[in-house]
């Protein structure tokens, strides 16, 4: 039993470190600064000067940490303690925010001390209340820690082949306790600027692989938690192939991506070399490779069922169809299968995917655009069971309480003609410049568009023979 | 998102348990309650609750959720039924020599007890009280008594192995779930049936027959408005070769819907999601005001609410889309515009069909099988943790549940643990199936044929029964396995997809080895009849006994006895026992024959099997009484 919480913990902080990544890194970022040396994180938030306590208290999401807290309250009953009284202090900080927002503006000095004091509360019910939840019942997260502007992430259509080796400030560290004011130690930095990144804790949390260059190509290293027995585990005996982005299987064995099947991406004419999934033993030997696809195979991860997901780039250039769909296979690359996305405008991309633990058919992961974003994009629960395709079965865009997730396709190729416009993958690239797979997008909707038109009798007159879908090629280009 | 979805880690368990492993401790108890069946008073304060293994009723209060007396019963309970006042609880109890128990139940005394057939089971009371019916699982057939007198009425021939009843709010309609399959395993379609009685001329009306594939059908319901049946059974797809478990390729877990008026099938939907089964439904239940169907799903532990009228509007507006016209003529299912009685909606392939009308709700205890619904409460028997778990079906109060010991807490014998991990889904990739899926009722077969791997592609093989497999060995039908053991284990890693700990595999090992034959319905006072006796001389006669030699009649070997067709043709079948063959049809390798005579007739023309062309009809039919006396 203890094995099995053990287990579950480490697997939420999986969960958390993967499909956070990039909000850890930025969120640890705006927070601490950037310190070569340990940082204590301030016990909350912030030096806010008066106008921007007024904005925070202002901006303040109430409804919605009401809504977690009655959640956390129903969830898990008694193994919730103080539910009841978050509640009272969220609703009494609710009337006083209020009246001290009202009475601002007539300039009196007492008012933005109350406002200072007033977020400084908020910040602290929140964290209290959030953190309280009885799944976080572990002390320690450990994080990837990297220089402001130093993203470290490739653009979409490239791995990490791609991206500078070297010239980071970055560290993996761990906080402990898990609070806002809990201590930040290194757990392992580089001596010479390397990335590290790409982490995968191990099941038992005694050890974990990242990634970090090693002379001219990328490679998989592994670490005990307590920061001792550096191990390159990838054998890395060809320098011209990069491995990296590993996971650890049940049985011990390790998934990682690796560029040795010597392809590249076909519309960068070989320059751009992907990446395909490969599976090796625990101390690097035996490699072999699970996936054989044209272009990039990324995140291997590993489902609460034992089989492993991934993000695979289906390059079918001139259909405007580029797809990364989310793949699920046996760990012994048999039995590959699309889970969400395969043959749907959208989402573009899927990135950092994993399974949520105890809910079947549920995976969270990085809804990104197809080009112009380095893997980023905004965090999508999404639940097999509703839908395969499209927005049909995401279930939830974080934030984004409350809001329906609809698809919209809008926008062309420079190539298209007006009535065959369809996905949108706009890059900064000059409308002269017609590139079929260079277009534009529509912001807005056909029947908005029609209103401003009627609006605007010049423009009426103008279009009148249009119709509606010529009308969307006429938008934002 | 209403729901928080990091709470549903705290039932995540599969990756764990593997990595955990299991420490087996076996202790000397062997003394469970394994509450199977239960009945509510009409007023909700008690609840009567069957206790196999213990042999006893316990009366549960819901009030103060407690036992507050048990009352013992001659033989093992299958059934209850409560007459309408609860002044009388009939129970069925027992095996060859069954018995309904008749219990008073304001003193909580057994005031008398009823004959009946071969494992008795199902009771219903018709809604005036004045008859009850009583299916006679190994004698097939269901048996009207009088309550009035205690008098048998009628005898009604049921198709195989009826396990499940209930009645229409009207009482003219018996519908009667038989367990499974019966005819030849290469038909064209195989499936278990719903056989319709007239309650009123106490006569036997039409079979509604199921999906091709449909077995282990464990549970009926008639709709308090009376105008749905509501059957759970596994759909097996048994007519792909079981080469993946994801997407429900192997086993999927079902509930058909028969239009109780029109006595017609119409729709099956699967309980299954997308990337997780619901293994092994077992008993339903709706709320009295006909708005919820509750599912109980035995492998997976989990408690299904289903809206009714939300399901019938999804199948409506579905049939709608595609133009179809379901049949309107009794018996009849959807069969009309496909082949066979093959679906040509889709609906039954529909994985996560009911997304956003169920709610699957896991339970704390294990086993969950009959239950019961009090007002917006369902009372669940937890049959291996000897527990009831009770869950408020109420969508605001977010399903809560809880689980109340029915006795004081015995750790399980090896043996138990072996039958509880037999009957467990969460051994399994996906919770798609248990063992007990193609091996149901205590580790017997499910009359289908399946095409697996270990002996080629495309040969499929009609499942064994588990019954002796440990003492005859070599296993398979093939003879592939060199032992139980080893087809224990094959079975675990190519069938469950799983990599599970040496002491899950040895543990049903012990369980399967504790099986005992249950006595054929053929014998006469436990002794061959008449006919059978002379059939016993047949038997050596005709040289059946060369190979089907000793207690077991096996040699433990293989024999090419001209049986194999096709791809398995010229091929040698390992020997099986004849002891239960009574239970097994359909009969050789690729269950072709439903009945032994059939396979001592029509499959034996080269009197490779046995020498039997000379036999006279009567001496195949006394040589096949024999062989089913077994």
């Amino acid at each position: 039993m203890k094995q099995k919480e053990a287990n579950f913990r480490n697997n939420l902080l999986r969960s958390l470190l993967c499909s956070n990544l990039v909000l850890l890194i930025l969120g640890i970022s705006s927070i601490t600064g950037y310190a070569g040396e340990p940082t204590k994180v301030p016990a909350r938030r912030p030096n806010l000067n008066d106008d921007r306590a007024v904005q925070y208290v202002r901006s303040f999401d109430f409804e919605s940490l009401r809504l977690a807290v009655i959640d956390l309250i129903e969830t898990f009953g008694q193994e919730y303690t103080n539910g009841g009284q978050y509640l009272d202090r969220l609703d009494s900080l609710r009337k006083l925010s209020k009246t001290a927002i009202d009475s601002f503006g007539r300039d009196n000095n007492s008012t933005k001390v109350n406002l200072l004091k007033l977020a400084d509360e908020l910040e602290k019910l929140r964290y209290d209340s959030l953190l309280s939840n009885p799944l976080l019942d572990f002390d320690k997260l450990l994080l990837l820690k990297r220089k402001r502007g130093q993203l470290g992430l490739p653009v979409n259509h490239k791995c990490n082949t791609g991206i500078e080796r070297t010239g980071y400030d970055n560290e993996i560290a761990i906080l402990e306790p898990m609070r806002p004011d809990g201590k930040l130690r290194t757990l392992y930095r580089p001596a010479a600027g390397e990335f590290v990144g790409e982490m995968d804790l191990h099941y038992d949390a005694e050890k974990l692989l990242f990634t970090m260059p090693k002379g001219p190509a990328w490679q998989i290293f592994e670490i005990g938690t307590d920061g001792s027995h550096l191990l390159q585990v990838s054998c890395g005996e060809h320098p011209d192939v990069d491995n990296f982005d590993a996971c650890y299987l049940p049985d011990g064995r390790i998934v990682f991506a690796s560029t040795a099947s010597y392809t590249a991406v076909p519309c960068w004419h070989g320059v751009e070399r992907a990446c395909n999934i490969y599976l090796m033993d625990a101390d690097g030997g035996n490699v072999r490779q699970l996936c054989y696809d044209q272009d990039l195979d990324l995140h291997p991860a590993v489902l609460p069922t034992g089989q492993v997901i991934f993000s695979r780039w289906d390059y079918t250039g001139p259909m405007h169809i580029y797809l990364r769909p989310l793949m699920v296979m046996n760990p012994d690359g048999t039995g590959q299968r699309a889970v969400y996305g395969s043959n749907s405008y959208w989402p573009n991309a899927l990135y950092f995917p994993r399974g949520i633990p105890g809910a079947p058919g549920k995976i969270i992961a990085v809804i990104a655009g197809y080009h112009g974003v380095p893997r980023m994009g905004e965090l999508g629960l999404i639940d097999t069971t509703k839908g395969w395709q499209n927005a049909d079965g995401v279930v939830q865009r974080i934030p984004g309480r409350g809001k329906a997730v609809q698809t919209v396709v809008r926008g062309g190729s420079w190539c298209d003609r007006p009535k065959r416009c369809r996905s949108a993958f706009r890059l900064s690239y000059p409308a002269w410049q017609r590139v079929h797979n260079v277009g534009f997008r529509v912001v807005s909707d056909i029947a908005n568009t029609k209103q401003k038109y009627a609006a605007s009798a010049s423009l009426v007159e103008r279009d009148e023979t249009l119709d509606d879908s010529e009308l969307s090629s006429y938008g934002d280009n | 998102m209403k729901e928080c979805f990091l709470k549903r880690a705290t039932i995540w368990m599969s990756i764990s348990i593997v990595l955990a492993g299991f420490t087996y401790v076996t202790y000397a108890a062997d003394e469970y309650l394994s509450p199977t069946a239960l009945v509510a008073e009409r007023n909700g304060e008690k609840i009567y609750i069957a206790e196999a293994s213990a042999k006893q009723i316990a009366v549960f209060d819901t009030k103060t959720a407690k036992v507050t007396a048990t009352i013992g019963v001659p033989a093992e309970p299958t059934g209850l039924a409560l007459a309408g006042d609860g002044s009388l609880l009939y129970v069925t109890c027992g095996g060859q020599k069954g018995c309904v128990s008749v219990i008073d139940t304001h003193n909580a005394k057994l005031l008398r007890t009823l004959p009946a057939g071969h494992t008795p089971a199902a009771p219903v009371l018709s809604p005036d009280g004045r008859f009850l019916y009583i299916c006679n699982r190994f004698d097939n057939n269901i048996w009207v008594i009088s309550t009035e007198d205690d008098k048998q009425l009628a005898r009604i021939p049921a198709l195989r192995e009826p396990v499940a009843a209930d009645i229409t709010p009207d009482g003219n309609w018996l519908y009667v779930g038989n367990l499974l399959p019966y005819g030849s395993a290469s038909a064209d379609s195989v499936a278990c049936n719903i056989s319709v009685i007239n309650a009123r001329t106490m006569a036997f009306e039409i079979d509604i027959v199921l999906l091709n594939g449909s077995q282990s059908l464990n549970g009926i319901v008639v709709s308090p408005d009376g105008r749905y049946v509501f059957a759970a059974h596994i759909l097996a797809r048994y007519t792909v070769p079981t080469t993946q478990l994801e997407r429900g390729w192997i086993n999927t877990n079902a509930v058909s819907i028969i239009d109780a008026g029109r006595k017609r099938l119409i729709e099956t939907v699967l309980l299954d999601d997308v990337d997780y089964g619901a293994a092994n439904p077992w008993g339903l239940a709706c709320t009295s005001d006909s708005k919820y169907l509750c599912v109980t799903h035995a492998g997976t532990h989990e408690l299904s609410v289903i809206e009714i009228a939300a399901l019938t509007e999804k199948i409506n507006s579905y049939n709608k889309r595609i133009g179809r016209q379901p049949q309107s003529f009794a018996g009849g299912s959807y069969t009309a515009q496909g082949s066979g009685n093959e679906a040509p909606s889709n609906i039954p392939n529909e994985l996560s069909f009911l997304y956003g009308i169920r709610q699957r709700i896991k339970l704390p205890g294990k086993g969950p099988r009959a239950l019961n619904i009090i007002g917006d409460k369902a009372y669940v028997a937890e049959y291996f943790t000897d527990s009831i778990a009770i869950v408020d079906i109420n969508r605001e109060s977010r399903f809560k549940t809880t689980s109340i010991a029915l006795g004081p807490k015995t750790d399980m014998t090896t043996r138990r643990k072996g039958q509880m991990l037999f009957n467990d889904a969460e051994l399994c990739f996906q919770g798609w199936q248990s063992c007990a899926s193609c091996h149901p009722s205590d580790a017997r077969a499910d009359a289908l044929n399946w095409d697996l791997l270990n002996d080629g592609l495309g040969n499929p093989k009609n499942t064994k029964s588990l019954l002796l497999a440990h003492e005859t060995p070599p296993a398979m039908i093939t003879g592939i396995r060199e032992n139980a053991e080893a087809g224990v284990r094959a079975g675990i890693r190519y069938i469950q997809f799983a990599v599970r700990p040496e002491e899950e595999a040895a543990a049903i090992d012990e369980y399967l080895k504790s099986l005992k034959p249950v006595p054929s319905p053929h014998l006469v006072d436990g002794k061959l009849s008449e006919s059978a006796g002379r059939g016993q001389k047949i038997f050596d006669k005709a040289g059946c006994a060369s190979c089907h030699t000793g207690p077991l009649h096996t040699d433990l070997k293989t024999h090419d006895v001209g049986t194999g067709k096709d791809l398995d043709k010229d091929r040698r079948f390992d020997t099986p026992t004849l002891v239960e063959v009574w239970r097994t049809s359909p009969y050789l390798y690729n269950g072709r024959a439903t009945t032994i005579e059939e396979v001592l007739t029509i499959y034996n023309p080269g009197d490779k099997h046995g020498v039997t062309s000379n036999l006279t009809e009567a001496e195949i039919k006394d040589l096949a009484e024999f062989i089913l006396s077994q």
